[in-house]
C-alpha cells in the first residue's frame, strides 16, 4: 500500500468561497447548454413532429431492378442466334404518378391542370416523340396486366430524352428509368432469321404470365420472361435472376445518399440448339424456292415450311415456315410488326409445327403400316390397282366411285411398287378393309395416333398443333353443314372416311412436324422420337462448357417395333419412289447422292375460290456416313408435290450432306396426286 | 478499504452505469444494420472499462499528479504514432491496430490530459504568475491537440481546448485571459479558413469546412458533406415524436416502428448518431430521461469540484465535467442540427471501446477524488 506523502512543495488550500462559485458558474453553464438541447428537442419531437413524421415517410427506398443479363442462344455449331444489349427503358411507376389519372386516350388542354398524372403522361408522350393516345393506350393496358408494380413502357428512349426528363424531374413525377436487356439477334445478318416462331420471344411479365404453369417456377414480379417459343420453355434457364439496387430518394423522386446493390444480378445459362443455322438458313431459302417453282407451274402457292430432323432421336436440323420475318419485330422499336401481325399469311402462325393440313400421298406409308400391324395387309401382299375403287361397305343405294388419280389400270402390285407409282386403290382398299373390320372408325385411327399423328408432338420449344385424326365420335361431334338430315348423314362413320384417310385425305389434318417424326419412325424401325430444338445448357457466358446435367436429349414416346418386312418393303417403295422411271420424284432424286428415300404428297384441297388448288408435299429421308436426316417439305397451294415440293427437300438434302456444293433448283416431274 | 467502499460516490456510479445500460439497450436496435456482434463488443467494452473504473476509484491521487510527465510523454508518443502506423478507418487516421483489437489513443488522451494539466496547474499554484500558467496551459494541451488535428481529428482536438478552458475556468485565471484567447481563436481561424487558402496553403480538408459548416444550410441531397447526415438525423428524432416509434414492429399500429433506424436510413447510428436511434424509438421521453441522467452525472462532477481538498482534485474534476458537457452538447446538438457535424462520440452510449472506457474511467478518476478527499477526514494512511 501506498503512503501518502506530502507534496513537495507547501500548497494554498484552494479559497473555497471562489472556488464554489465558478463550479456553480460551471454548473449553470451546464444547465443551460442542456436545456437549449432539451427545448430543441421539445420543439423537434412535440412541436413540429408531425412535419418530420412526413419527412421520413417521403424517405422512401426505391427498389431498382438490375436486370440480369439473359443467356444466349446458339446453334449447334455455336453461331450467335439471340443475344443481349444493354439500353434505357422508360418506366411510369402509377404508384407515384401526381393525383390525377382520370383521363382517357385523348385530353383536353384544361383538363391537363386538374389531372395532374395525365399532365406527366402528356409531356412524356411530347418528348418520347409518340401520340399522346398511343402512350395513354400502352400505360393503362400494361398497368392492368401487372397492377402495382411500375409499367416499362415499350417505346425506345435515348440519352437526350432521358436527360431532359431527369433534369425536370418536377415535371415527370412517377417517371424513371431503367437499364434492360433487349434481344439482338447477332446471327440475323449472316443466317436470316432463324424461324422466329420457334425462337419466341421475351416481354414484360405479366399477370398472366404468374399464372401460367408452363413458367415451371415461381416468376418474380417485375422483369422480363420469355412469352413463346423457345424463350418461354427454356425461360427459367435462360432467365438468370435479376439483381436488386436500393436508393433513398425524397419526394420529387431524386436519389438522397448512396445506392446499394443488395442482390447482384445472376447471369441466365446459355442454350445451344439443335438447330444448324446454315441449314435453316437454306432451307428458309429453299422453302421460298419451292413456292417460286410452284407459282412458275401456274399454282397460287403461297405458304410453305421445311422440317430437318435426325430421324434417331429428333433432334431438329431445321424448321422452317415461309413466309417468314425478322426477330426485331419482337424488339423496341419494333419495325415492321404490323405488317407481321396484319398479313393475311400469318407469318407468326408457323407453317412447319402450328399448321396442320391434309398429308396427301406422303400418308401412305403410315396407312400401310396401320394395316400390316392390324394385320389387313400382309407382308409380300399383292393387291389390284385398279383406275377406280367401290368400297364393299357402300350400302347407299348409288355407289360412291373412289377413283386413282390415273383412270388407267396399273394392275396387281406389292406395297412397294404401290408406294413407288403412288396407286391410290391399293390404298382405298386397305382403308376399306379397315372400315369393315371395325366399323367404327377406331384400329385405323389407334394406329396413327401411335405413330404421332392426331396429339401434339411433344415440341420443346412448345406450341406445336395436334391436327385431327377423325374417327366416328370426332365426326358426330363436328357441326356439318346441310339441313339436319344431311348433318346427321354427314356425322356417321362412313367407308368413305377410312378411304379417303388411306391416302391422306378427308377430314386428317396434319402438321410438317408430325410428318417428319412419323417417317423418323419408318426409317429408325418404329421409334417415335421426341422432337427438340434444345440441345444442351452452356454455364452462363460460355459457348462450349455444358452445365452438369445440362444436355437436352428427350426420350422417345414409344416404340412400335415394326417389323422388319414392313420396314423393308416400305423401304423399297420410297426407294422406288424417287429412282423408278415410274417414281414420283425421280426426276429430282434418281441421281442424288446420298440415296434418297422419299414420298411425294398431292393432298386435294379444293376450295370456291380455287377448286384445283392442291398441297404439295415431299416427306422421305437420306443417311450417308452414320448421319440420317428427315426432311418434310409442305408447300401450300404448291401443286403436285413432286413439282415443287421435292427441289425443296432435295436443296436441304444437299445443305446437309454436301454443305458447299450450291443447289440448282428445277421444277420436277410428277403427275401423281 | 472500508472507507473506498464507504466513500464512493454510488449516484454518480450508478448514473454512469445506467447511461451505459441505456446505451447498450439502445446498441441493440441501432446496430440492427451492422454486420457482428456490435452489442457484444460494446457489452464487453462497458464490463472493462467498470472494472477499470472500479480500479481507478482506489488509486490516491497524489499517484496520478506524481506520474504527470509519464502521462504526458504517453500522451505525445501515442498521438504522434498514429500519425505514423495508424489505420485509417472513415476518412481519418485516428487508431492504431493493436492486432486483436483497435486502440484510439486521442481518447485516452482526454483523459490523461486531464490529470496531466491539473498536476501542471496544481504544482504551479502560486508559483508562476497566472499569465504564465495560462500560456503554459496552452502549450500544454495544444501539442497534442496539433497533433489530433492533423490525424485528421477535429472534434477531438475540440474536445482538447474545451477542457483545458474549463480547468483554467475553474482554476480561476483572470477573465481578461479568455478575451484573449478569443481574440487569438479569431486570429487562428481567419488564417486557416481565409488567409492561407488565399495563399495556397491547404490546412483544412475541404471536406471537414463543408461537414463543419453545413448544419447552418444544410442541403441534404450532399452525401459528402455532413447535410445528408443531419437531415436524416433530424428527421429520426422527431420521427420519435413525444413516446418514440419503438423499435417493436409487432406493436399493434406502430407497424412500421423506427423506420428511420431500422431501414438505414441513419447513418452511423451505433456510434455519432446514436442519440438519433433514441429519439426516434424511445421519443422526447426517452431523450430528455437521458438528458436528465447526464445532468445528474454532471452535477455529481461538480460537487466533486467542490468536495475535493486539493487544486489537483477539483481541477480533474473540471476536467472530466468539461470534457463529458462539451461532448454531450456537441453530439447531441449535431443530432438534431445545433452543431457542426464532427465525430465527437456521445459518452456512455456511442459504440467504441476506446472512448467507452476512457469515460468510465474518468468517473473512477473523480470516484478517487472523491475517495480521498472523504478519507482525508480519517487518518492518513489512505487504502
Amino acid at each position: 500500500m501506498y503512503l501518502q506523502r506530502p507534496p513537495s512543495r507547501p500548497e494554498p488550500a484552494p479559497d473555497p468561497v471562489p472556488l464554489a462559485i465558478r463550479a456553480a458558474t460551471l454548473g449553470v453553464i451546464a444547465a443551460a447548454l442542456l436545456g437549449i438541447l432539451l427545448f430543441r428537442l421539445w420543439a423537434l419531437q412535440v412541436l413540429h413532429s408531425d412535419q418530420y413524421v412526413a419527412a421520413a415517410a417521403q424517405n422512401s427506398i426505391r427498389t431498382f431492378q438490375m436486370p440480369a443479363p439473359r443467356g444466349q442462344i446458339l446453334d449447334r455449331n455455336g453461331n450467335v442466334l439471340v443475344s443481349n444489349q444493354a439500353s434505357i427503358a422508360v418506366q411510369v411507376d402509377a404508384a407515384r404518378l401526381p393525383q390525377g389519372t382520370n383521363c382517357g386516350p385523348t385530353i383536353a388542354t384544361h383538363r391537363v391542370h386538374d389531372q395532374a398524372g395525365c399532365g406527366v403522361l402528356k409531356r412524356l408522350a411530347w418528348v418520347l416523340d409518340v401520340p399522346y393516345k398511343r402512350m395513354w393506350h400502352q400505360f393503362s393496358r400494361l398497368a392492368k396486366a401487372n397492377p402495382g408494380y411500375p409499367v416499362t413502357l415499350l417505346f425506345p428512349v435515348d440519352r437526350r430524352q432521358t436527360a431532359y426528363v431527369l433534369e425536370r424531374r418536377w415535371l415527370f413525377r412517377g417517371v424513371q428509368f431503367e437499364h434492360v436487356y433487349q434481344r439482338t439477334y447477332p446471327s440475323l445478318k449472316e443466317f436470316g432469321p432463324t424461324n422466329p416462331n420457334l425462337l419466341g420471344f421475351v416481354g414484360q411479365i405479366t399477370a398472366e404470365n404468374l399464372k401460367d404453369p408452363s413458367f415451371h417456377e415461381k416468376l418474380p414480379m417485375l422483369g422480363t420472361a420469355g412469352q413463346a417459343g423457345i424463350e418461354k420453355a427454356y425461360d427459367r434457364y435462360l432467365r438468370g435472376q435479376d439483381g436488386q439496387i436500393q436508393e433513398t430518394v425524397d419526394p420529387a423522386g431524386a436519389p438522397v445518399g448512396q445506392a446499394f446493390l443488395t442482390q447482384a444480378p445472376v447471369a441466365g445459362d446459355n442454350l445451344r440448339l439443335t438447330i444448324d443455322a446454315h441449314l435453316q438458313k437454306e432451307a428458309q431459302y429453299a422453302v421460298g424456292q419451292g413456292i417460286l417453282i410452284a407459282h412458275a407451274n401456274g399454282e397460287p402457292a403461297d405458304f410453305g415450311a421445311v422440317v430437318a430432323m435426325n430421324p434417331d432421336n429428333g433432334a431438329i436440323y431445321a424448321m422452317a415456315s415461309s413466309p417468314t420475318y425478322s426477330p426485331m419485330v419482337h424488339v423496341p422499336p419494333y419495325h415492321g410488326s404490323k405488317a407481321v401481325f396484319k398479313s393475311k399469311l400469318t407469318p407468326a402462325y408457323d407453317k412447319a409445327f402450328q399448321g396442320t393440313y391434309p398429308a396427301g400421298s406422303t400418308f401412305k406409308p403410315m396407312t400401310a403400316t396401320a394395316a400390316y400391324e392390324a394385320g389387313i395387309l400382309k407382308p409380300g401382299e399383292i393387291l389390284d390397282c385398279p383406275g377406280q375403287y367401290i368400297s364393299k361397305h357402300d350400302i347407299a343405294r348409288q355407289k360412291t366411285i373412289f377413283h386413282d388419280w390415273t383412270p388407267l389400270s396399273m394392275g396387281p402390285m406389292g406395297l412397294p411398287q404401290a408406294l413407288t407409282v403412288s396407286c391410290d386403290t391399293f390404298f382405298y382398299q386397305l382403308g376399306d378393309q379397315f372400315y369393315g373390320k371395325t366399323g367404327n372408325g377406331q384400329e385405323f385411327q389407334g394406329w396413327l395416333r401411335k405413330l404421332g399423328y392426331g396429339s401434339a408432338p411433344p415440341l420443346d420449344a412448345g406450341g406445336a398443333q395436334a391436327g385431327v385424326v377423325p374417327d366416328s365420335k370426332w365426326k358426330a361431334s363436328q357441326t356439318w353443314l346441310g339441313t339436319p338430315a344431311q348433318q346427321a348423314i354427314e356425322q356417321l362413320w362412313l367407308p368413305g372416311d377410312d378411304i379417303n384417310m388411306s391416302i391422306g385425305q378427308g377430314n386428317l389434318l396434319v402438321s410438317p412436324l408430325q410428318q417428319a417424326v412419323a417417317y423418323s419412325a419408318l426409317e429408325n424401325g418404329g421409334k417415335v422420337v421426341s422432337p427438340h430444338v434444345g440441345e444442351a445448357l452452356l454455364e452462363p457466358g460460355s459457348t462450349t462448357q455444358t452445365i452438369p446435367g445440362g444436355r437436352i436429349s428427350p426420350r422417345p414416346v414409344r416404340n412400335l417395333h415394326l417389323p422388319a418386312e414392313l420396314v423393308s418393303e416400305i423401304r423399297q417403295g420410297l426407294y422406288g419412289a424417287t429412282h423408278a422411271g415410274d417414281g414420283t420424284s425421280t426426276a429430282i432424286f434418281g441421281g442424288f447422292h446420298p440415296t434418297v428415300y422419299g414420298k411425294t404428297g398431292t393432298a386435294e384441297v379444293p376450295t370456291t375460290t380455287c377448286p384445283n388448288c392442291a398441297d404439295a408435299w415431299w416427306a422421305g429421308w437420306a443417311s450417308q456416313g452414320g448421319k440420317s436426316l428427315v426432311v418434310v417439305a409442305f408447300i401450300h397451294n404448291g401443286g403436285h408435290g413432286g413439282v415443287s415440293a421435292a427441289p425443296v427437300a432435295a436443296s436441304v438434302f444437299q445443305s446437309f450432306f454436301a454443305p458447299r456444293q450450291h443447289y440448282t433448283f428445277t421444277a420436277g416431274q410428277d403427275q401423281s396426286r | 478499504m472500508t472507507h473506498y467502499v464507504r466513500h464512493l460516490d454510488y449516484l454518480m456510479l450508478a448514473t454512469a452505469l445506467s447511461i451505459s445500460a441505456f446505451g447498450l439497450w439502445i446498441m441493440q436496435s441501432a446496430t440492427k444494420n451492422y454486420a457482428g456482434n456490435l452489442y457484444g463488443h460494446q457489452l464487453m467494452y462497458v464490463a472493462a472499462g467498470t472494472v477499470g473504473m472500479l480500479a481507478v476509484a482506489a488509486v490516491p491521487p497524489v499517484l496520478m499528479r506524481r506520474v504527470r510527465w509519464p502521462l504526458y510523454a504517453f500522451v505525445l508518443l501515442s498521438t504522434a504514432a498514429v500519425l505514423a502506423v495508424g489505420t485509417s478507418i472513415g476518412g481519418g487516421r485516428r487508431w492504431i491496430n493493436l492486432g486483436a483489437f483497435q486502440f484510439q489513443p486521442s481518447e485516452f488522451a482526454k483523459l490523461l490530459l486531464i490529470v496531466g494539466l491539473a498536476a501542471v496547474l496544481a504544482s504551479r499554484r502560486g508559483v508562476s504568475s497566472p499569465a504564465r500558467l495560462t500560456l503554459l496551459a496552452i502549450c500544454y494541451v495544444g501539442l497534442p491537440a496539433l497533433l489530433v488535428f492533423k490525424e485528421p481529428d477535429f472534434g477531438t482536438m475540440l474536445v482538447f481546448l474545451a477542457i483545458m478552458l474549463g480547468m483554467l475556468f475553474v482554476y480561476g485565471i483572470p477573465w481578461q485571459h479568455f478575451v484573449w484567447m478569443l481574440l487569438a481563436v479569431c486570429v487562428i481561424g481567419a488564417l486557416i479558413f481565409s488567409v492561407l487558402p488565399g495563399m495556397g496553403i491547404t490546412v483544412v480538408q475541404e471536406y471537414q469546412v463543408t461537414r463543419l459548416t453545413s448544419f447552418l444550410h444544410p442541403n441534404p441531397n450532399d452525401v459528402q458533406s455532413g447535410g445528408f447526415q443531419l437531415r436524416q438525423s433530424v428527421i429520426a428524432v422527431s420521427h420519435g415524436g413525444l413516446g418514440g416509434t419503438n423499435n417493436d414492429a409487432s406493436v399493434p399500429g406502430q407497424q412500421l416502428g423506427a423506420t428511420q433506424t431500422s431501414l438505414g436510413f441513419l447513418p452511423e447510428a451505433p456510434t455519432d448518431f446514436v442519440f438519433a436511434v433514441v429519439g426516434e424509438e424511445r421519443g422526447f421521453v426517452g431523450a430528455a430521461w437521458l438528458i436528465c441522467l447526464y445532468a445528474l452525472l454532471l452535477w455529481r462532477g461538480l460537487k466533486v469540484i467542490t468536495k475535493s481538498r486539493s487544486t489537483f482534485g477539483s481541477l480533474v474534476a473540471a476536467g472530466v465535467v468539461s470534457m463529458l458537457l462539451f461532448q454531450i452538447f456537441i453530439n447531441i446538438g449535431m443530432t438534431i442540427g445545433l452543431a457542426p457535424v464532427t465525430g465527437i462520440p456521445l459518452p456512455f452510449m456511442s459504440f467504441g471501446g476506446s472512448h467507452t472506457i476512457t469515460n468510465l474511467l474518468a468517473i473512477g478518476v473523480l470516484q478517487a477524488i472523491h475517495v480521498h478527499a472523504q478519507a482525508a477526514d480519517e487518518p492518513v494512511f489512505a487504502v
